[in-house]
């Protein structure tokens, strides 16, 4: 898949020419979050509230607000469609802030988009300032409860008996890192680190991270990552079908899980990739799920990202 | 770098290793082996469970038809034949079971699916391994044609009707073709009204099948067992392991199971159908990993075989000291030897010489800031003068703890100014304790000595280097950190390996000893390791975190106080009647998750006939609170306190206590204002007269 064709421009929210019909976001306590919502012009801005980030009540924003309930990605997008029909926008134009999504959530409604046709949506990705403790902020909080397939992402098996392979896209979570790769102990695995990183210094938070995660790896895990950039979709696409192709994977390993665990950017990398290329295919993306998650990780906002996807 | 790929320890999950090195590395225990335990061509189901790390995969694997083909390499299909059996080895999770869990369809429908889907994966890597085995020798079996003719009747409708699948080869590629068909439509059940779905066997046909059918289109597999090894069950729903349950409980001759499960992740023993429970020495039976090494010599043997197996395996020792060729060399041989690649410490010298040129005595230095908040006022300088003896650390905390014990113990007579006449008769008890000639079995001091060792050399050890890990070196103790785990002992050797490398060593090599640096350091790293990995472990993780990180704060508390109830204490004993229902749900998790790790069988409490447990927090966390391995002393908590520490929610109840148990060891202890009662002087005296027992009890 050819993906130098997409189109990812950097948003100046003060002169901001484009239009929407259709503009949703997730709720959290980030000033990116906010800001981004503020300044998008459509007639429809929605914020959605999900129960990872446990708002009370009175936490609530103004607006409109869809609360979104259910366990898994699935049901969470079901409880959406119930309050808003979002086929009915297929052919307009539709904005999603990725920023404070669950990354379930963001593949499981790309896997939708795609499935209803939708031919073109703008995504956006909000770059922070700084993470509030550097490469010590936690993000996820709370035990994992479960490492599954993340629905509509999971492939055939091939039945040869030979290992698994886990691409794991690492971000800062270790803890997430490391249980990923407990879940999947039989597995080979190639980390994707974020290079170029958001910021300079967040490449290095990023290794301190996945170090600590180090003993739940195999023993050349470390040596040989690869690198996409952490605010790039398309080439984190890129890079993951090109080392799939280049290592001849289908033939080495029985099932290839890509685990994204980095930047919201980054997954709708894996996303696309799974979803332009491995539909069918022995290839699934697993996630390790907590239930709860930190509203506010991060300072300032350093970049807005908008992301084009065509569907077709 | 090169040095550092040497890492003879690299590698701590049998999942790491290939079939050749799975049987490389094959470490038996002496005795009763695992060979017997396991006994594959036993036709009687086994669940082998056990903790993280146990070895539950490297034994499982061990019997896969992949190890059994290595170690047969002249004559695979000979070899199997005289094993008796054919091991077929996977994943639970390797079908991914959790997708079936979340479609969008009723129960019935849904279980189905995943059934069929089992029964096409399970066929298909049976008919993978045996086409490994037609690639060995392809006449085994008689007529692959007619083989291939009944294994397409195995499924419910006519599927080979033009006769095109007449090689294996081709009916595996049916099956997997069936199988992704169905992987495909489940992946797209959620915006579907309907799944298109056809189910061409029934429950078993597929799985039992095949080995049948081996059995009779093959005169070498005439009595071969087929053992299905189906690993980490943990990874799958509990719906989903009754499936097995049920397979298990219906197996027809000639296949056999062996189920791998951490001891946590038996969800259900129940089947499907009537839901009947499978029952152990009925329907199955059940090795338990965790307690094959709660014997110390057994652990230490197999640890001592495993590190020398490994170390062989990087080219750093001689074969010689193999293990399995015991005629060479003894077990205590290959200990002595490995013993003398740990860098030892004199921790006495250690301690008095590190304190010689220090100004502040660290000891003495954070007891009279504790004396200080006495009211009222009392003499601490004099008191602490005669506490003082001078490098001699461990002297220092025996004076504190003769001096508070007695404080603590008349704190309702003693008025401050009799404080100073405690401190010199414990001065003088301790001074003629060290100066006699023959040691006095019967003195307070030596009792002390004899107790409580270990929590003076820890308090002092502290007290010069911020921690204790010094007590921690060499292989003796290195065995009982890591009782019972045979993963921890080598993520340990891991660092330490690693430690050495970038401090420019070649460890293990040429009689090149682990420093205590470099042992410290990986004790240090293991800890933490366990620690984060344990308290992410299930739903229930977090709350065993905060309930074993108040544990420990408590039994760090007890151990380095001024005044020690328990010596050495890294357990705790409690009547698990008396906890809530949540208390008792985080203490069987951490109990599950190897956290805490119970000590003995349950006593009998001889007034109220009660059922009393006894834990000691796991060897590898120890390190992390400096916590002693003696495991002597346990501390006893009342079902309130208890509740306190394991209950994440009570946090103020969890304080109040802690305070209340901190100011219960140590200085200040209250004071009398008023004068000397009759009964008090009465007691000094006594002691005056040269009885240093004070009355105390120990």
């Amino acid at each position: 898949m050819d993906y130098s064709f997409y189109y990812r421009d950097e948003l100046n929210l003060e002169d901001l020419s484009k239009k929407y019909d259709l503009f949703i976001s997730v709720y959290n306590s980030s000033d990116r979050v906010k800001l981004v919502f503020n300044k998008i012009d459509a007639p429809e801005k929605y914020w959605l509230i999900i129960p990872e980030y446990e708002f009370a009540e009175d936490d609530l924003p103004e607006g409109n607000i869809f609360k979104v309930s259910g366990e898994s990605e699935s049901e969470q997008l079901v409880s959406l469609l119930k309050q808003v029909n979002l086929a009915d926008y297929k052919d307009k134009d539709v904005c999603v802030d990725l920023t404070g999504f669950m990354r379930p959530g963001v593949l499981f409604l790309l896997f939708y988009l795609k499935h209803m046709h939708f031919t073109k949506v703008d995504f956006l990705y909000s770059e922070p300032d700084h993470y509030i403790e550097k490469e010590k902020t936690k993000f996820s909080k709370g035990s994992v409860y479960d490492t599954r397939q993340i629905n509509g992402f999971s492939g055939s098996n091939n039945l040869k008996g030979n290992k698994d392979l886990l691409i794991i896209a690492a971000g800062y979570d270790s803890n997430l890192i490391a249980k990923t790769a407990q879940y999947k102990e039989n597995a080979e695995i190639v980390q994707i680190l974020g290079f170029p990183s958001l910021r300079a210094d967040m490449y290095q938070e990023n290794v301190l991270r996945t170090v600590a995660a180090s003993d739940s790896f195999t023993s050349n895990t470390l040596n040989d990552p690869i690198f996409a950039p952490a605010s790039d979709p398309f080439e984190t696409a890129n890079v993951i079908e090109k080392y799939i192709k280049e290592n001849d994977c289908f033939n080495k390993y029985d099932h290839i899980f890509i685990s994204p665990l980095s930047t919201k950017a980054q997954t709708l990398g894996v996303g696309l990739a799974y979803l332009n290329s491995y539909i069918g295919k022995p290839v699934s993306v697993i996630y390790p799920f907590t239930s709860h998650y930190s509203k506010e990780t991060s300072v300032g906002i350093s970049k807005v990202w908008s992301y084009t996807v065509e569907f077709n | 770098m090169e040095l550092l790929q040497q890492n003879p320890f690299t590698t701590i999950k049998a999942n790491d290793l290939d079939d050749s090195e799975i049987n490389q590395q094959w470490v038996d225990i002496k005795g009763t082996g695992f060979l017997d335990l396991f006994c594959p061509t036993n036709m009687m189901p086994q669940y082998i469970l056990g903790g993280k790390g146990s070895g539950k995969t490297h034994l499982i694997r061990y019997f896969s038809y992949k190890s059994q083909m290595d170690r047969h390499k002249e004559s695979p299909l000979n070899g199997i034949v005289e094993d008796g059996y054919f091991g077929i080895y996977f994943l639970a999770s390797g079908l991914n079971g959790s997708r079936f869990e979340h479609l969008p369809i009723e129960r019935g429908a849904r279980n189905a699916i995943f059934e069929y889907s089992f029964e096409l994966w399970f066929a298909g890597i049976t008919l993978e391994a045996i086409l490994e085995l037609k690639a060995v020798d392809s006449s085994f079996i008689r007529d692959e044609k007619l083989f291939c003719t009944d294994l397409c009747k195995l499924f419910n409708k006519d599927v080979n009707s033009d006769g095109e699948f007449y090689t294996i080869e081709k009916v595996k590629e049916y099956i997997v073709k069936l199988s992704n068909s169905v992987d495909l439509e489940v992946n797209n059940a959620f915006f579907k009204d309907k799944l298109d779905i056809q189910i061409l066997t029934n429950r078993g046909q597929l799985i039992f099948g095949i080995p049948q059918l081996l059995n009779k289109h093959s005169n070498e597999f005439k009595d071969v067992t087929f053992l299905y090894l189906i690993d980490e069950l943990e990874n799958i729903s509990e719906e989903q392991q009754k499936y097995i349950n049920t397979l298990v409980r219906e197996k027809q001759l000639p296949t056999s199971f062996r189920v791998g499960a951490r001891r946590h992740g038996i969800k259900t023993w129940k089947t499907l159908g009537a839901g009947e429970s499978n029952r152990e020495g009925h329907e199955f039976a059940k090795i338990n990993l965790d307690s094959v090494f709660i014997d110390d010599k057994k652990y230490e043997e197999f640890a001592v075989d495993l590190i020398i197996n490994r170390l062989i395996g990087a080219n750093l020792l001689h074969k010689d000291l193999l293990p399995n060729d015991g005629t060479k060399q003894s077990n205590e041989a290959r200990k002595l030897y490995l013993s003398e690649l740990f860098e030892e410490v004199d921790i006495p010298k250690l301690i008095t010489d590190a304190n010689k040129n220090k100004k502040n005595d660290p000891i003495l230095k954070s007891f009279k800031s504790r004396l200080e908040k006495a009211t009222p006022k009392i003499n601490t300088e004099e008191i602490i003068s005669e506490l003082s003896f001078g490098s001699d650390l461990v002297s220092e905390k025996v004076a504190i703890n003769i001096f508070c014990q007695h404080w603590s113990k008349n704190q309702a007579n003693l008025k401050a100014d009799e404080l100073i006449e405690i401190a010199k008769i414990t001065r003088s008890s301790i001074q003629e304790y060290l100066s006699a000639d023959i040691v006095d079995k019967d003195s307070l001091v030596y009792k002390k000595l004899d107790k409580y060792i270990n929590n003076y050399i820890a308090s002092a050890l502290r007290g010069i280097s911020q921690n204790n890990l010094d007590q921690y070196h060499g292989l003796n103790n290195l065995l009982i950190i890591t009782k019972g785990f045979p993963r921890h002992i080598l993520t340990v050797l891991r660092h330490a390996y690693r430690a050495e490398v970038f401090q420019g060593k070649t460890p293990f090599a040429n009689n090149e000893k682990i420093t205590l640096k470099s042992q410290k350091l990986a004790l240090k790293q293991s800890s933490d390791w366990f620690h984060e990995d344990c308290i992410s472990e299930g739903k229930l993780g977090t709350e065993v975190g905060i309930a074993l990180d108040r544990l420990c704060e408590i039994l760090r508390i007890e151990m380095y106080s001024d005044k020690p109830v328990e010596c050495s204490a890294s357990g705790f004993t409690i009547d698990k009647n008396q906890l809530s229902h949540n208390s008792k749900a985080i203490l069987e998790w951490a109990e599950l998750i190897r956290v805490i790790v119970p000590s003995g069988q349950p006593r009998q409490e001889k007034n109220s006939q009660r059922l009393i447990a006894k834990y000691q927090v796991n060897g590898l966390l120890c390190p992390r609170w400096g916590l002693s391995l003696a495991r002597r002393g346990a501390l006893s908590f009342s079902p309130e306190d208890i509740d306190a520490i394991l209950d994440a929610s009570k946090e103020e109840q969890y304080t109040e206590f802690k305070n209340k148990f901190q100011a219960s060891r140590n200085a200040p202890f209250k004071l009398k204002t008023e004068d000397k009662t009759p009964r008090q002087e009465e007691k000094i005296k006594k002691d005056d007269a040269g009885n240093f027992q004070m009355g105390l009890d120990i």
